[in-house]
């Protein structure tokens, strides 16, 4: 079998059209330029080193959707049967290599009013539960693993501890990869679940991206994105995002209650405190594509929000009328990279402040009207004491990375992260909380080091892995010892060292195999092993939550002359140890303690088909067996659910995506899009106690979508009007806690 | 976008709930083996039960049946499902359910299908913890601020038969504020009792810093109120007594009881495993308040330590005839703090206390044991229901009031059976 390497960075995706004797080959730079340029191939053997230079100063940058005829050249008879994407030094292409990563594409979600986390959802095996609308706390869940067992990535950097208010416009993010289970060294964290790694768009091109959106519940979102590369070498990126919603949406079913509380049936109003806006300014600078750096630059993010929280986490009896949070964080980072002959290099370093204050001083008991009492006690907030609790977290975080490659077929890298956290707390109005009111830190590194090889004129890629963690962290706080108030210091130290494989093989021109392991780690959280200083006591013999992650998948892609195929499909199986849970043992006092044991087994399968040029057809579905492993319970007590699927976890859910787009007169083009998502009804406890109907259940979950997008002049202004759960189903992903309904979305876009 | 769990966290540290262990467990080793016990025949009719189950999180379950009988209790595929960590607390033939999750307080009864089903709810600003009855036809409830500070509570009155509030008042209960947090104390209720038009609240002295400490250890008090409260209430009287330490203990209701004779008797226990923190120096015992009268008896302490060779009193309930039922703590040696909440003290034997004659007697039969919360109990056919959980296993056992003795009944599925109900009769 004769195959064409292609060396493309990562950014560059590639389609093989073959129409009869011709191969066409369409090069995909994100966000803004299409190429397609057909090959000829005489002699492939030296084509492919010409043709992966001619790609990268070749390429005519163009909008999106200006489809550019490029030179069509027959090809002669089926020399080649395949066309492999070939990482170019520190790059990657991903999606043929052993880990198990969908790389989404934000590109036709960015007319939409779909915002990241709901285009996440796009990707089969992850399930994304909202408490709210705009701005509410939301949990990721991928291959069954959830919350920070995920780990986020900007640019390869992580974002842990970075403050509610960073956003992530959908202007400035250029692709998403997500790694499932398996995460390769370059990204340097503990993720024990997996890594979501959100790319932006190169640097060396002039972009400038403006939209605007407005809908339902008052929301209104802007973003100015824009991108300028000077002939000098020199760059300067701005990315702003201001985002403001009412979110007071309908809740169908809350508690009418009279002035004692009593419930005197149930009502439908609208949340009328749940005000999120939210600010971001990032700006970056510097240099690329010098002898001395391929990127060097300094970057600087302010973001601010403010969130008006109606009800608490877990009950929507609870309702607040001012209780609100305030966050506002600043990132300076700068990052050097550069790849010399064999050798790549990178790194950066990052300092931070995220600063959350949580305001509970309104002394008064609101019901869903709206209306209020004045609690008698003025030393009673909302919630409970009044309170104005300030968390700062100081981040430092760096890391350095090379990558060396022994031979065309051999590469060996390394990587080291350090991360350092601060935690400190004030209280100015409620004096008895003392959380973080001394100084503590924890201090997490990872040392990657991973060896690749290919062979088989590339047909098989495998990599080995291995990560040592070392976590440090020191607490200073005033706990009751002996029944007296005393200092204490716990110090943890913690140490584990992960590894893993991958491996893929290309079996013939349509079908790819790939297979994945690591034993992955999460270190605990701050709070989790050093405690908050007073109610949750430190563990310091806490250990990090591991689990064995497997994957095995296949990838066939196989067209006709008027369509495109793609299935995709991954089982997994996730053995989970020393989940970190929350133990109230001592009535006011806690301690997190290492418990659940949970085994995962699963399978997705995504299927994408493409026809007649104008239709595209995307499908996903995943079915995942989370069953509880623990024997005994926090107290040695026989666990009596052992075997039994895990509790408030979904296990079946599906989406689907149809879509059209239509040449309408010059240059414009009219799409259409239909989204549908399902999620089967799940139990929040144990589900084979207590009767059927009497069993707390979150409910079978349907949705449906509707946008419908116009761009004109070549793509450079865009109107899209969006119709979120148009039959306007009560959905809900938190026990009681109902997601919004009906809503429009109508925004504008801009680009150049 | 990543938001941070501080809210959550606030909730967790303030409105903990009252469940949990401080047993480090090895969740890896073999589960034991567990031999059936055949069952034995016990028949008050339908009756109700409040379970908790087992695992990572503990649901609860209200469960009737027709027969004490069957091969196991158990809320296998039956019974009503409660959110979290919940009171039971029967008044009559209503039984209230409340929580730390939803913030909401449900009431049950038969109704007219002759099932238990849902009779009301209400819903509360903060956790309720206490609670009380009046004449089997008023529940009263109160919620019990953990932070330290100065705040007043909250008094419910419910009418057990429609299961609605019919007041709520503010009120205080014991300040000590020197403006600085640590040096004073606050009130935490272990009681809520009306005896005619008198409320007596039997209470801890807690540190006003918020470290749920008890730092003035060594005194019985009980605050007294003309009932019903007016808004703002404060003690018209606070009782001290200096024989034993501060009635009670977290989270049980019945720490004062009244006889049918109209003396109450208070149980104190101050030990550190019974979450006192320093431990008292008095000796766990009882108290009595004669009919009528709003002072302790200084002529009646019934020493639990000198009675049991040193053992303490951690729950007692009234069951007739001047009759409690109680646990005594055998030995607390070393008990880590809170240590009798939860199994790493298995040292609880059941017993029979005659409150008049001073007299206890082990109930035969049953197993040292451990258990934290019961719901106030009740007397079927001059039996009572208690669940028995040791290391392994639970077991409800059927106490004869007259003879003191025991029969170990039919295993329970789950990890307690916070109190078994007869809502027929």
């Amino acid at each position: 079998m004769k195959s064409l390497s292609l060396h493309l960075p990562s950014n560059f995706r590639i389609a093989a059209l073959f129409y009869a004797k011709q191969l066409q080959l369409c090069v995909k730079r994100l966000p803004l330029v299409v190429t397609t340029f057909t090959l000829s191939l005489l002699t492939f053997s030296t084509l492919a080193a010409t043709h992966s230079d001619e790609t990268n100063t070749q390429l005519q940058k163009k909008h999106l959707n200006n489809k550019v005829n490029g030179e069509q050249i027959n090809a002669v008879d089926n020399t080649i049967e395949r066309i492999s994407v070939v990482g170019q030094n520190d790059h990657k292409e991903l999606t043929s290599s052993g880990f198990n990563v969908d790389v989404l594409l934000t590109e036709e979600f960015k007319n939409s009013s779909y915002n990241l986390i709901q285009v996440l959802q796009s990707s089969p095996g992850i399930n994304v539960r909202h408490n709210g609308g705009v701005g509410s706390a939301f949990n990721l869940s991928l291959n069954g693993l959830s919350g920070n067992q995920i780990r986020y990535f900007f640019d390869g950097i992580p974002m842990e501890d970075f403050g509610s208010a960073l956003a992530f416009p959908a202007n400035l993010v250029e692709q998403i990869q997500v790694y499932k289970g398996v995460v390769p060294v370059s990204l340097g964290g503990d993720a024990l679940g997996g890594a979501v790694n959100v790319i932006t768009p190169e640097l060396d091109q002039d972009l400038l991206d403006l939209s605007y959106t407005y809908g339902s519940f008052n929301t209104h979102k802007a973003n100015l994105f824009g991108q300028r590369y000077f002939d000098n070498g020199s760059f300067i990126r701005l990315s702003t995002s201001a985002e403001h919603s009412d979110n007071n949406y309908r809740m169908n079913n809350v508690n009418q209650t009279d002035a004692l509380g009593n419930v005197i049936g149930q009502m439908s109003v609208k949340r009328f405190h749940d005000e999120y806006t939210a600010g971001m300014v990032n700006l970056k600078f510097g240099l690329i594509n010098k002898t001395y750096a391929d990127e060097l630059s300094l970057g600087i993010t302010f973001a601010k929000n403010r969130n008006n929280e109606q009800h608490t986490a877990t009950s929507i009896n609870k309702v607040f009328g001012q209780f609100h949070s305030n966050n506002e964080t600043k990132l300076f980072s700068t990052i050097y990279k550069k790849d010399f002959n064999q050798l790549s290099l990178s790194a950066y370093l990052l300092i931070g402040e995220s600063e959350e204050v949580i305001n509970d001083t309104a002394n008064r008991d609101y019901n869903w009207l709206g209306e209020y009492t004045i609690k008698s006690d003025e030393l009673k907030g909302e919630l409970s004491a009044k309170s104005l609790f300030t968390v700062t977290d100081d981040v430092i975080r760096g890391n350095v990375s090379a990558q060396y490659q022994l031979t065309a077929q051999d590469t060996i890298s390394i990587s080291y992260s350090h991360n350092y956290l601060e935690k400190t707390g004030v209280d100015q109005v409620n004096l008895n909380n003392t959380a973080f009111s001394l100084p503590n830190w924890i201090r997490k590194s990872v040392t990657g080091l991973a060896y690749d090889k290919t062979a088989f004129t590339n047909d098989l890629t495998i990599s080995v892995f291995a990560k040592y963690y070392n976590y440090q962290g020191e607490i200073n706080a005033e706990q009751s010892i002996n029944f007296t108030a005393q200092n204490v210091k716990t110090e943890v130290d913690l140490n584990e060292t992960g590894y893993g494989a991958s491996v893929s093989f290309q079996l013939n021109a349509n079908l790819l195999i790939k297979s994945s392991y690591e034993n992955a780690y999460r270190m605990p959280e701050a709070e989790e092993i050093l405690g908050t200083g007073k109610y949750v006591r430190p563990n310091p013999n806490l250990q990090a939550e591991q689990s064995d992650n497997i994957n095995l998948g296949l990838q066939a892609d196989f067209n006709t002359s008027n369509t495109v195929h793609r299935f995709e499909s991954n089982i997994f199986y996730r053995n989970s140890a020393n989940f970190i849970r929350y133990v109230p043992d001592q009535i006011v006092y806690g301690i997190y303690r290492n418990l659940q044991y949970v085994e995962t087994t699963g399978i997705e399968a995504g299927y994408y088909l493409r026809f007649f040029d104008n239709y595209a057809l995307q499908l996903n579905g995943t079915y995942q067996e989370l069953i509880n492993k623990s024997l005994f319970d926090a107290e040695g007590t026989v666990d009596l659910n052992y075997g039994e699927r895990m509790p408030n976890e979904p296990y079946l859910f599906a989406n689907a995506r149809l879509s059209a787009n239509y040449d309408v007169g010059q240059n414009a083009q009219v799409n259409l899009f239909w989204t549908s998502a399902f999620v089967e009804q799940f139990y929040l406890n144990w589900e084979s106690a207590g009767n059927t109907e009497d069993k707390l259940v979150i409910p079978q979950s349907i949705t449906h979508d509707i946008d419908i997008e116009y761009s004109f002049a070549d793509g450079s202004y865009n109107v899209s009007l969006s119709a979120r759960n148009i039959f306007n189903a009560e959905v809900f992903d938190n026990f009681n806690i109902e997601k919004p309904g009906r809503a429009f979305y109508l925004k504008f876009r801009y680009l150049y | 976008m990543f938001k941070i769990t501080h809210l959550s966290l606030l909730i967790a540290t303030l409105a903990l709930t009252a469940c949990g262990s401080d047993s480090s467990s090895d969740n890896s080793k073999q589960a034991p083996e567990i031999n059936p016990t055949p069952p034995v025949a016990v028949e008050p009719g339908p009756f109700t039960f409040a379970i908790k189950t087992t695992g990572d999180t503990e649901p609860e379950y209200l469960v009737t049946q027709d027969s004490i009988s069957a091969e196991a209790l158990t809320a296998d595929g039956t019974g009503i499902e409660q959110q979290g960590w919940n009171y039971f607390y029967p008044v009559g033939n209503t039984l209230f359910i409340s929580g730390y999750t939803n913030m909401e307080a449900t009431s049950y009864k038969v109704n007219s299908d002759n099932e238990v089903a849902k009779l009301a709810s209400f819903v509360f600003e903060d956790a309720l913890e206490m609670f009380g009855n009046v004449d089997d036809k008023v529940l009263l409830a109160s919620d019990e601020p953990r932070t330290g500070n100065h705040t007043q509570r909250v008094l419910y009155t419910v009418d057990a038969e429609t299961g609605l509030v019919t007041s709520k008042v503010n009120y205080r209960l014991h300040d000590v504020d020197t403006g600085t947090p640590g040096e004073g104390t606050v009130g935490y209720a272990t009681g809520l009792v009306v005896r005619d038009n008198l409320l007596f609240v039997p209470f801890h002295k807690l540190d006003d810093a918020g470290y749920f400490a008890t730092p003035e250890p060594n005194s019985a008090d009980i605050a007294i109120y003309d009932y019903p409260l007016t808004d703002g209430a404060e003690p018209k009287k606070i009782i001290s007594d200096t024989r034993t330490s501060h009635v009670g203990v977290n989270g049980t209701t019945t720490s004062l009881i009244t006889t049918n004779s109209g003396s109450m008797y208070t149980m104190s226990n101050g030990s550190v495993a019974a979450g006192f923190s320093p431990a008292s120096t008095k000796p766990s015992g009882i108290l009595r308040i004669n009919k009528d009268e709003t002072e302790f008896d200084a002529n009646y302490f019934f020493n639990i330590e000198d009675a049991t060779d040193g053992g303490k009193i951690f729950w007692f309930d009234y069951i007739g005839g001047n009759k409690a039922i109680a646990r005594i703590i055998t030995d607390d040696t070393g008990a880590a703090p809170w240590g009798a909440y939860n199994k790493s003290l298995i040292m609880q034997k059941l017993v029979i206390i005659d409150l008049v004659a001073q007299t206890i007697t082990d109930v035969a039969d049953v197993p040292l044991h451990a258990k934290r919360y019961s719901s106030p109990v009740e007397v079927m056919n001059g039996k009572v229901y208690v669940s028995i959980e040791t290391a392994d296993d639970a077991f409800v056992y059927q106490v004869d009031i007259d003879s003191a003795t025991a029969v170990k009944g039919v295993e329970i599925k789950g990890k307690t059976i916070k109190g078994f109900y007869d809502l027929y009769h």
